[in-house]
């Protein structure tokens, strides 16, 4: 590319943003800084808006609600969607490949599935908020409520009167 | 799993709302209060809000049999507050005249103004719909024959047509093929007309008003 000219820089400049190949950094609250492409970014609609709204993208953005091991994860999951547009029905399949396994492994460890879904909700990707929440959702049908306690780790803290109570409560309604 | 580590019992409320919109509502819900303190007011607190909007949706098909188009919405309708219209047109069949039986465009707006009508709520089994233009109240054939079934908008917007098929002798009543769903059609402009005034209209034709 010519150097010097600052229209030269001003169009390698416009044609980058257009194109998505902007940089942004993520950093965790354990202040790890991950470098994603705007594209990927883009997927959490929190970030967008800040990015939209201008500022901020050169400083990068501290995320003091969302570890390391969280973050790393999230930007997994957002590279695929945000980096590759799917157009064809094997593209498209792939990505539907890329979900279930992502699942799958998350679904095997349920603490970090929280920390995961959590970030979703907090970084507003609508996309994998509804790939964790509809995992726990699948774990709950079928369960009894002692099953869905151990598969969750719920501590059981109703008491013989309240869940004599919630029975009746439930015959009524 | 840690045994100590009770996150999911402490569960953020936003994503539990997300995890209890995915389960079956009475069945899974049941069995989600019977879990631990937390959950159980938890699904006490969101059940009321929980209950308007996990509603069956009605679906309504409009057909204007002069121009041919035939679109269908699904309404994920709550009663209608002012400017709100949650509405998804899901198909708008368009006669193209070349004899060829028309083609398909199917359509996700959630605002389908070029299809020419927008349902805007449901209330009381009544289907609200509202027309971007005029009609003329006074210049159609309208009847409601029976006492009560008109319906009236937040902000007195109102008129009422029988919908498919039923003449304007038929009194205004459910319609078959919506499982008692009645179709009311108000213009924009229509202003809190006195349910007496509506019933007497006798001049209007809903067809042309439902033209695009």
């Amino acid at each position: 590319m010519a150097s010097g000219s600052g229209a030269a820089a001003a169009a390698a400049d416009a044609e980058e943003k257009e194109s998505g190949s902007r940089m942004i950094t993520l950093t965790s609250n354990e202040g790890k800084a991950f470098v994603v492409t705007e594209a990927s970014a883009r997927q959490s609609a929190t970030i967008r808006s800040m990015v939209d709204d201008g500022g901020c993208v050169d400083k990068g953005f501290p995320l003091p609600n969302v570890d390391s091991k969280t973050l790393a994860r999230v930007i997994q999951y957002s590279d695929e969607h945000g980096n590759k547009e799917p157009h064809t029905v094997d593209e498209r399949a792939a990505l539907a490949k890329f979900d279930r396994d992502f699942i799958a492994e998350l679904d095997a460890d349920k603490a970090f599935l929280y920390d995961v879904t959590m970030a979703a909700n907090y970084l507003h990707i609508q996309g994998l908020l509804a790939l964790t929440t509809q995992c726990v959702a699948d774990t709950i049908k079928g369960k009894t409520p002692e099953e869905i306690r151990t598969a969750f780790g719920i501590e059981y803290d109703l008491t013989a009167q309240d869940e004599k109570e919630i029975k009746e409560e439930d015959t009524h309604a | 799993m840690d045994g100590d580590d009770d996150r999911w019992g402490h569960v953020h409320r936003d994503i539990f709302g997300e995890i209890l919109k995915r389960l079956p509502p009475i069945s899974g819900r049941r069995r989600i209060r019977l879990i631990c303190r937390r959950w159980r007011d938890g699904v006490d607190e969101m059940e009321p809000e929980m209950a308007t909007t996990m509603r069956a949706k009605p679906l309504a098909v409009l057909k204007d049999s002069r121009s041919r188009t035939l679109s269908a919405f699904v309404v994920d309708g709550l009663p209608p507050a002012p400017r709100r219209a949650t509405t998804r047109c899901i198909f708008q069949h368009v006669d193209d005249g070349g004899g060829g039986g028309g083609h398909h465009r199917h359509r996700y707006d959630r605002w389908p103004n070029n299809v020419g009508d927008q349902v805007v709520g449901t209330c009381n089994g009544i289907l609200l719909l509202a027309h971007s233009r005029y009609l003329d109240l006074w210049g159609g054939r309208l009847s409601l024959g029976v006492e009560g079934m008109a319906w009236w908008s937040g902000d007195g917007r109102c008129a009422g047509w029988p919908w498919a098929g039923m003449t304007t002798a038929t009194p205004f009543g459910t319609v078959p093929l919506l499982g008692g769903v009645v179709l009311v059609l108000t213009p924009h402009n229509t202003k809190n007309p006195l349910r007496a005034m509506v019933a007497l209209v006798d001049s209007c034709n809903v067809l042309e008003a439902l033209q695009v």
